[in-house]
């Protein structure tokens, strides 16, 4: 941006300018990390000619997704059915990506491993089924890894759809959704979940199309595999593997011998060797189905069917995650797809009365908070051990508890948007082993560990001590944001106690580290004990969150407290500063010499020192609240990722997360739910980049289609790593509690796109530090006038002052407020109570 | 043992056996153990309800006219499934050099594939087969051993080789190993693929990663390997569906497509009914070897032209007749003395007619019976059934050496005690190989009889009746589908069980269960007892009431009647009598 230039008069003076101006000076120079541009032509692009993005143009900043999946579930249910991007359904109950082999992962899921199977729809090819290879393959190089998928947006219900289009002429779709036998909330987690399939010919080519069309199902074990290895150039670090040879399964299949001249309707059992019900395949009439061993592959099967094609002809297929006993297999199959969906209707057409409302007009923004919460408790599960709920890092991979970045899914994320139960709910469990664990670190083998927060070991993938000011995190935003006094009556002493943990360490010396930090420990994945940024960012933000709690309690220690934060605060600092006199340093394009910000303070060096520098850096440090955006390191550490020489390096087609990681449309290169850039754009007000770090994410990040987030893009879906952050932006840049204690602002940084003429913008029962706000806004038809109307349900005296800025649209002269106009040419300070 | 007799001493031999037989004679022994004894059975729908069918319509399987349902039965006859050598007598071109064969023990009548090359590397031609019914196609290797017995062992080479239909032995690599080619008939119209010989001169040598070999190669009714240029590489001569020949040349890669050109070879060869290369003029090069329709044997000698023009423009010269008792025609040096031998996988085959006697004595109702021919060369497919609509049975049979399988109908000529199958045949479509069981019986509702099959994955098919009255193929409607999950079954065959005036299926599994599948989508009918020994069934009105009756045999050789006892709704063969005994020769039993 143009200096002594506003936003608001840069727009103002025309698209064409303010394209100019938001325009990378850089984007000429390929190849390179992206950064958006406006369209040639100015006026007229983007939403009100601004030239802001869209989500819709900002899918087009990348290439489709690979390897995408997408858990299709029940909520709290101990399985779900994992949905690839080309159909492929997964039934995996085990650990699907175990770190390691210890006992104590999930030991109820024991009993399950190798009862795995998967589901492979394959396509004509040539005349014939392709067989299944005999080497194994990268799967995405067999398909280009991307697919035709969606939600049925006609229903509550999380319906997925997966296209194929046939070139013998029609379009065949596989819907899929999850039911459980009655339809109710979970009592029995690992009791019966049934997939339900529908393979639907949705469209025929009416002057040239076949009589039938035959395909098959290709039934195994799973051998969608992910393989870890080696970073390689596009394989993203993890990627998915086919393996011809963990397909076979361990009994045989069969089905009852089937004499049908007449062509009826048939219903098919499926059966294991052991007479259980593996699957039931209900076909049309004038359908043909045959159950055949694959050739080369004994173990594999191919169910092959063959359906008239005629619009409306489908095959219904019900798969349980489990075979099952013959009886219960019939009865759910008795249900039949609409009794099935019926229930599951009842299921999830009800929402809590705290649920917030986010409709932006923007279909894919709407979308993506409707599907994603959904998604939030089904990839969760009820402990079958102890009846406890947990949200689950990821589905088909990270199906255990990472409690850093899934915490995220608590304060950033389900209490932005009033599932305050849910929140709760899921985050019960931890109370349970606080004080249990001992913490990752040789130093505080010292102290006590009274108070200290970690995973249930049975969940617990790694051990990382940021793990305490995580869950500390999660608890107390989430008393900030609820209001809920039961929840404080079981947690407020777990709080303090937690914060007493983090005193202590703090105040703790006798380490060779820096003191009045906390300890080395083990920080992430590497397992290395270390004086990392990662430790100190979450557990200052689990601290500083529980002070604002206290304060607004009056619990007596919080200024105790607050001051312990604040030495902490200090000391990072002065460590950050004196650390980054003796770093390295990278030369600016203006010339200018910066450095190169360490991400510890002591520590060996990592096996991942490119992830780390960014995704658990000190750019972390404006989010935790440790260093304002617009200190000098800040600065000059987030333009390190912008305009640095890992920039040079950057091959935007082929990159893993272990690689020099850049900002790519202002997201990560790495793992894009470490964006956090976007905190510092968003506290600079740096609107242009903050709605492209916005739009970034919600269309690069996180699947466009399904909106399933992935660890990486291309790798590691099935996870909801990337929900929070979009959700916290999208909050914030409407409805902002954050920016200036005991302000609120209004419309700040609210993408244009979202302000119409054509239909009103609706965030309701938004939680707030303060209470609930409702916020509708619509645009006139002669663009003149903004009408908003603003509510807030404060459960005390409200914020002191509430602020809105007008939205920066040229011919936009008014602002009504519940029916108090404002002129819109600068920022609003509503009249109290309002 | 190497039995050495002249051809035609043979073939007269044959026929006198059968003439010899009294035909009040109880049937003699098999000659040997025959492997597959397989029974078709032919059933038409009554155009009546049950209750007023009694016989006021023909009754399948009648071939007497009496009303009751006759015993067809097949006498395989000598040799039946072994290999015939007839070594090259060093005769020069334009007489006949293979005018005498010798019996190499064995039985090779499950293959559906069989090739000789020297796959082992000694020297001397081993034997290749496929057995369809096995591991999805179990590919077997019989290494030479020399002698007069020189296949007495197999060693396995993989299983699934059915996703192929043509596998052919060839050395295209140009390491002096036989390479596998194979077509795999539902890739790309026919997708071709090298499987190189490994080097391994045991086990299975084909287990290096295959290569492609082009696309389109379904044109092919008949592929085999031959180096017609004479450079020293592997060509292939293929017979088009309309009866060209042609000339694949290798073009010298040995790593990728050897095939990526062609050159005509003259048309009108679908006057063959077999088309094999072998060098029969001793001249080094591959001359053209056809069976007639009438079982003649005719050498085209190689003209010695070059590379991109028609070698076969020479005349003809006949080699000898009778050659109609192989289905199968292989070239190979297997004397060692340089000279190309043939071989010809044995077939010959005699059918009576037993008349039925409802109310036969202790004989059982098949105590008499008539010559029907010794030229029944089918050996897994013979139906019996209305084809022509002339209320008469016609005889169905499969030439499985023809076109990978030609279906000929045999029209009955409606004589009652002598041959009644003496008419010209008609044509009823090719590539019939593809399926393990067919069956006739009238599916479509229209009165006429249906072809039902079963293909190698367990799926059943009808292939509808268009309506002909004899003549031309009457199934050349398109097939349609009628269930799966039958590869368990011994036997299929069609009935009215229920009596609801459409064929049932009658399936015999592996597990010794007898089932009835009612064609109105009712539950399966278990049939009752043991039917484990049971390798022989037959159904068919035998007791004249209008009901299909079971006829089987067990594994003594007695036959055993099993009448129905009018359930629609249950098992309607409760019970059994003697039927007569000493059946075990019979290789096919039609009712």
């Amino acid at each position: 941006m143009a200096p002594h230039m506003t936003r608001r008069t840069a727009l103002t003076l025309g698209g064409a300018l303010a394209g100019g101006l938001i325009a990378n000076p850089e984007a000429s120079a390929a190849p390179g990390p992206a950064r958006f541009t406006v369209t040639p032509g100015g006026a007229g692009a983007g939403p009100h000619g601004s030239g802001e993005p869209t989500a819709e143009q900002a899918r087009t900043w990348w290439t489709p997704q690979r390897q995408v999946w997408t858990p299709v579930g029940w909520k709290g249910h101990l399985f779900r059915f994992d949905v690839f991007y080309n159909g492929t359904t997964v039934c995996q109950p085990a650990v699907a990506l175990p770190p390691s082999g210890a006992p104590t992962l999930k030991p109820y899921l024991a009993q399950y491993r190798g009862k795995d199977f998967q589901v492979t729809p394959v396509m004509p090819q040539g005349g014939g089924i392709p067989p299944l290879a005999d080497e194994p393959y990268y799967q995405y190089k067999a398909d280009y890894g991307v697919g035709i998928q969606g939600w049925r947006e006609d229903t509550a219900t999380p319906v997925l759809w997966t296209e194929w289009r046939r070139q013998e002429g029609l379009v065949l779709r596989q819907y899929s959704l999850a039911h459980v036998p009655g339809g109710q909330p979970i009592d029995e987690p690992g009791g019966p979940i049934y997939a339900w399939q529908r393979y639907a010919v949705e469209w025929v080519d009416e002057n040239d199309r076949p009589g039938t069309f035959t395909f098959a199902l290709r039934l195994s074990r799973v051998y969608l595999q992910h393989f870890v290895g080696p970073p390689e150039q596009q394989e993203a670090f993890v990627t998915m593997q086919v393996t011809p040879s963990a397909a076979p399964l361990t009994g045989s299949l069969r089905i009852d011998r089937i004499w049908n001249p007449d062509g009826r309707p048939l219903t098919v059992p499926v059966f294991d060797e052991t007479g259980a019900v593996r699957m039931i395949v209900g076909t049309p009439a004038g359908a043909t189905v045959a159950l055949v061993e694959a050739d080369g592959h004994p173990g594999v099967y191919d169910l092959r069917l063959s359906v008239p094609a005629t619009e409306g002809t489908h095959v219904d297929v019900l798969v349980p995650m489990l075979a099952q006993p013959r009886a219960g297999a019939e009865t759910e199959w008795a249900l039949g797809w609409d009794g099935a969906l019926a229930e599951c209707e009842e299921f999830w057409t009800p929402q809590p009365s705290s649920a917030s409302v986010i409709s932006t007009g923007e279909k894919q923004v709407d979308e993506f908070f409707r599907r994603s919460v959904q998604l939030a408790e089904i990839i969760a599960e009820k402990s079958p051990d102890t009846g406890q709920f947990t949200f689950l890092t990821g589905s088909f991979g990270y199906d255990l508890l990472w409690s850093t970045p899934t915490s995220m899914l608590s304060h950033m994320f389900l209490d932005l948007l009033g599932r305050h139960e849910v929140v709760d709910r899921h985050t019960d469990l931890f109370r349970a082993v606080q004080g249990v664990r001992q913490p990752p670190g040789a130093a505080y083998r010292n102290l006590s560990n009274a108070g200290f927060f970690a995973t249930p070991l049975s969940l617990q993938s790694f051990d990382w001590l940021g793990d305490h000011g995580a869950i500390l995190e999660g608890a107390a935003r989430h008393a900030l944001y609820s209001h809920d006094e039961a929840f404080l009556e079981r947690w407020l002493d777990p709080i303090v106690a937690a914060c007493d943990f983090i005193k202590r360490a703090c105040e703790y010396t006798e380490h060779d580290g820096v003191k009045g930090l906390m300890p080395a420990a083990a920080s992430n994945d590497t397992g290395v004990e270390q004086q990392s940024i990662w430790i100190q960012v979450w557990n200052y933000k689990g601290l500083a969150s529980s002070v604002r709690l206290l304060r607004r309690l009056g619990h007596p220690r919080a200024g105790e407290f607050a001051a312990v934060a604040d030495r902490l605060r200090t000391a990072f600092a002065d460590a950050l500063r004196a650390a980054a006199e003796d770093a390295p340093t990278w030369t600016h394009p203006d010339g200018t010499e910066h450095p190169v910000l360490p991400t510890k303070f002591t520590g060996p060096d990592s096996p991942w020192p490119f992830l780390e520098a960014f995704d658990t850096g000190a750019l972390t440090a404006v989010w935790a609240g440790l260093l304002p955006a617009d200190d000098p390191l800040m600065r000059s550490y987030v333009d390190f990722f912008r305009v640095g020489p890992n920039t040079r390096l950057f091959d935007p087609h082929h990159h893993t997360a272990l690689d020099r990681v850049v900002l790519d449309h202002e997201q990560s290169s790495g793992e894009p739910c470490y964006s956090w850039n976007l905190f510092h754009t968003w506290q600079l007000g740096d609107r242009d980049l903050f709605l492209e770090g916005l739009y970034g994410l919600i269309s690069g990040a996180v699947s466009p289609d399904t909106f399933i987030s992935g660890e990486h893009r291309n790798a590691m879906y099935g996870t909801l790593f990337v929900q929070p952050l979009i959700t916290w932006a999208a909050r914030h840049a409407v409805i902002d509690d954050s920016l200036v204690d005991d302000e609120l602002h209004l419309l700040r940084l609210c993408p244009l796109a979202w302000i119409r003429d054509d239909h009103e913008t609706r965030f309701e029962r938004m939680p707030t530090l303060h209470g609930p706000v409702s916020l509708r806004f619509r645009l006139s038809e002669d663009g003149q006038s903004l009408t908003v109307a603003y509510e807030g349900s404060w459960t005390e005296r409200g914020p002191r002052r509430t602020l809105l800025h007008p939205p920066a649209l040229p011919g936009l002269k008014w602002v009504l407020v519940n029916r108090q106009r404002y002129a819109a040419d600068d920022v609003i300070v509503l009249k109290p109570g309002r | 043992m190497r039995r050495c007799l002249p051809l035609a001493l043979v073939t007269v031999l044959v026929a006198g056996l059968g003439a010899a037989v009294p035909s009040s004679a109880a049937p003699r022994p098999r000659p040997q153990p025959h492997r597959v004894a397989d029974l078709d059975a032919a059933w038409s729908t009554p155009a009546r309800p049950m209750g007023a069918r009694a016989l006021a319509v023909p009754v399948p399987g009648d071939v007497t006219g009496d009303g009751l349902a006759d015993a067809v039965v097949r006498d395989p006859g000598p040799d039946a499934g072994a290999l015939r050598v007839y070594a090259h007598d060093g005769s020069a071109a334009g007489s006949n050099p293979w005018p005498s064969f010798t019996v190499a023990a064995g039985d090779w009548d499950y293959a559906d594939v069989l090739q000789v090359a020297d796959v082992t590397g000694d020297g001397r031609p081993d034997v290749i087969a496929r057995d369809p019914e096995a591991g999805n196609g179990t590919l077997w290797i019989y290494p030479n051993a020399g002698g007069d017995e020189p296949w007495p062992t197999r060693v396995p080479a993989g299983t699934n080789w059915n996703t192929y239909d043509q596998l052919l032995l060839s050395d295209v690599t140009g390491d002096g190993r036989p390479d596998l080619l194979a077509r795999e008939p539902g890739a790309a119209a026919g997708t071709l693929w090298i499987h190189p010989h490994s080097g391994a001169t045991t086990g299975n040598p084909w287990t290096r990663p295959r290569y492609w070999a082009g696309t389109g190669w379904n044109l092919a009714t008949v592929m085999t390997p031959a180096d017609v240029t004479g450079d020293g590489h592997g060509d292939i001569v293929v017979r088009d569906g309309a009866g060209a020949l042609w000339v694949y040349p290798h073009n010298g890669t040995t790593t990728a497509n050897p095939y990526t050109s062609r050159y005509g070879a003259g048309t009108g060869w679908n006057l063959a009914t077999i088309l094999t290369t072998a060098d029969a003029t001793g001249d080094g090069r591959p001359d053209v070897v056809i069976r007639d329709g009438s079982g003649a044997l005719w050498v085209y000698p190689h003209s010695g032209a070059a590379a991109g023009t028609n070698p076969y423009t020479v005349a003809r010269y006949a080699a000898g007749t009778g050659w109609d008792a192989s289905d199968a025609l292989l070239a190979a040096d297997v004397t060692g003395d340089g000279r190309t031998d043939l071989l010809g996988r044995a077939h010959a085959g005699d059918l009576w007619v037993y008349p039925t006697d409802a109310a036969g004595g202790a004989g059982g109702p098949w105590s008499s019976r008539f010559a029907a021919g010794s030229r029944w060369a089918f050996e897994n497919a013979l139906l019996l059934g209305d084809v022509t609509g002339d209320g008469r049975p016609d005889l169905v049979a499969r030439d499985r050496a023809a076109t990978n399988g030609t279906l000929w109908v045999y029209p009955n000529t409606g004589a009652t005690t002598a041959d009644p199958w003496t008419a010209p045949r008609f044509f009823g479509g090719t590539g019939w190989n593809t399926v393990t069981e067919l069956a006739l019986g009238d599916l479509t509702g229209d009165g006429r009889p249906d072809l039902l099959a079963r293909d190698r994955r367990g799926e059943l098919w009808i292939y509808p009746h268009n309506g002909s009255s004899g003549g031309t193929n009457p199934w050349t409607a398109g097939r349609r589908w009628a269930g799966s999950g039958w590869t368990t079954a011994v036997t299929l065959m069609l009935a009215d069980v229920d009596g609801d005036g459409r064929p049932d299926l009658v399936d015999h599994e592996q597990d010794g269960t007898l089932w009835a599948y009612p064609t109105s989508g009712a539950a399966p009918i278990l049939i009752g007892g043991d039917w484990s020994d049971v390798d022989v069934l037959a159904a068919g009105d035998v007791t004249g009431d209008g009901r299909a009756d079971l006829v089987s045999r067990d594994a003594a050789g007695d036959l055993w009647l099993h009448p129905h006892d009018g359930s629609t709704t249950g098992d309607p063969w409760t019970a059994r009598e003697p039927a007569g005994s000493g059946w075990e020769f019979a290789s096919a039993f039609l009712l």
